[in-house]
């Protein structure tokens, strides 16, 4: 098993040509009340195809650090060095409730001026390819948890982001349809070859989905420890939790988060 | 959903009892207008009540039918019918945008927000006198007092309708880039069309309310003018005619309304 400590050469990964580059990120809250340091000093290296999930103690400031890394919010100091914009997924699909699935997912590119005429092709090819063709007319209303999250994940890809953030995008999906969305995610994520930021407090769902694991402390967040994730095969997630690895990986994630909760 | 054909027994009760049960409201319904109206007159003729002071059904209907021949009766409920209509559109549309402009600055929100407080709870009625010094003794006085009414309200209730949108809808087009005008026309303005159209609901209330107080105050024309002048010459019978007609055209003015809600909601359905 591959660990790596805070801060060394960007976390395991080579020096060259990291598509993400996280530079010393700190943030600090204002607030009448009082101030809130939230992130402390974070560098992350992320190359181009990888899927990092980024696991911490709930309210350790994984949320912001992705909101940072879109550009949503400022970091106080350090710089994020990425191709905008940056595809993001948030904790529910948020689709727009007076827009079929098709104007759903034409959304990015309405909202950036994009030619209309050279999308469309892609949203359709990808809604025929990902099971919704039939549901493009439909309201969101009409489809299950899964397709909305599928839906979800096709307003994201037609922009073609190179880069997808995902923030806790299966948090608000029952258990059963949790697992089959995952792999379907999953699935279509390695299929399109999108670099990936996935942030969960699930160590179950980052262990399955990812390249690295990266333990984040908690408030302020700095990386703790980052885990190089290798199963013999490049298999789906659903396999992977039964792969032996899968337990070794996640004890160890667990303590690492643990012990932290017991001196806190 | 099941086809017609294969309906359960069970399926098939349900449908029936819904549909007497449907039936017997609406009978219900028609039935009380109808015993009140026939008490009324009856006891109106048994001189058990005394027409003169609370009129009676079928003299009422003898003042419509003369209303109309003379065509007055058309010319007053023009008269409402223009005014409330642009007491409306002024107040609203106004209104509408001043909460535009409060959800785009949330500074002038904060500022502007004990003033919307008083003007909210101040009784509008009190600035007629005002009205009628400034605006004359006539349509513009009737149209500014219904402007002043719905105006308050709609501000209040459409700012805090915009302000109730989910903010991670916002952080959503936010991340695609998508500027404030955007984040407005996209999402701001959409998911707030029920509290838009139930505040149309409320203001083309209000707009008659302002409407008639302005007529009250004023006096040359309208269903208002009739009311105020039928209790002053002590007919009965024409105040009774004015208030019904005015009430037929509220609830036309709500089906409107409700008419445009059907269409632009379907989405929810």
């Amino acid at each position: 098993m591959d660990k790596f400590p805070q801060n060394s050469s960007f976390g395991g990964a080579s020096m060259t040509a990291f598509q993400v580059e996280l530079d010393h990120i700190s943030m600090t809250y204002q607030s009448p009340s009082t101030e809130t340091e939230a992130i402390a000093d974070v560098c992350l290296g992320i190359t181009q195809g990888e899927f990092v999930s980024i696991v911490g103690p709930s309210g350790c400031g994984k949320s912001t650090l992705l909101d940072i890394i879109c550009g949503l919010v400022k970091p106080t100091q350090g710089s994020v060095r990425l191709q905008r914009p940056a595809g993001y997924m948030l904790q529910r699909d948020y689709l727009l409730e007076w827009r079929t699935i098709r104007q759903n997912c034409l959304l990015g590119p309405e909202l950036q001026k994009h030619k209309m005429k050279e999308i469309r092709p892609y949203v359709e090819h990808l809604l025929e390819t990902y099971g919704l063709a039939e549901f493009a007319d439909h309201y969101p209303r009409q489809l299950s948890g899964g397709m909305r999250q599928r839906a979800a994940l096709i307003r994201t890809l037609a922009l073609k982001p190179d880069v997808l953030l995902l923030d806790e995008p299966f948090s608000a999906l029952d258990y059963q349809t949790r697992l089959a969305v995952v792999d379907d995610v999953w699935d279509i994520l390695r299929k399109e070859n999108k670099t990936v930021i996935l942030v969960t407090h699930d160590i179950a769902e980052a262990i399955s989905m990812s390249d690295r694991v990266v333990v984040l402390t908690a408030r302020p967040a700095r990386v703790k420890i980052i885990y190089q994730v290798k199963f013999s095969t490049a298999d789906p997630p659903l396999q992977r939790r039964q792969d032996e690895k899968f337990r070794i990986y996640f004890d160890a994630i667990w303590k690492e988060l643990d012990i932290y909760v017991s001196l806190s | 959903m099941s086809a017609s054909a294969e309906q359960s027994p069970e399926r098939k009760t349900y449908l029936r009892k819904r549909r007497i049960h449907r039936v017997a409201v609406l009978l219900s319904q028609i039935m009380i207008l109808l015993v009140f109206l026939l008490v009324w007159e009856l006891a109106a003729n048994a001189r058990f009540i005394d027409p003169f002071i609370t009129s009676q059904p079928s003299r009422m209907l003898a003042t419509i039918l003369r209303l109309h021949q003379d065509g007055s009766l058309y010319m007053h409920v023009w008269v409402t019918i223009v005014e409330t209509f642009w007491g409306f559109i002024l107040g609203t549309g106004g209104g509408f945008l001043c909460s535009v402009l409060l959800w785009w600055s949330r500074s002038l929100n904060e500022i502007s927000e004990p003033y919307l407080v008083v003007l909210n709870a101040l009784p509008k009625v009190a600035l007629g006198p005002l009205l009628i010094v400034w605006l004359g003794n006539g349509s513009a006085a009737i149209i500014g007092m219904a402007l002043l009414i719905s105006i308050v309200v709609t501000i209040i209730s459409l700012i805090s309708g915009f302000q109730d949108v989910d903010p991670d809808k916002i952080k959503l087009l936010q991340s695609f880039g998508a500027s404030r005008l955007q984040i407005l026309t996209k999402v701001v303005l959409p998911s707030s069309l029920p509290t838009i159209i139930s505040t149309l609901k409320v203001s083309v209330g209000l707009c008659l309310v302002g409407v008639i107080m302005g007529e009250f105050l004023v006096s040359q024309a309208g269903l208002g003018y009739l009311i105020v002048y039928g209790s002053q010459v002590f007919k009965l019978d024409l105040v009774m005619v004015s208030i019904v007609i005015l009430a037929a055209m509220a609830a036309i003015l709500y089906f409107i309304v409700s008419f445009f809600e059907k269409r632009l909601l379907r989405w929810q359905k």
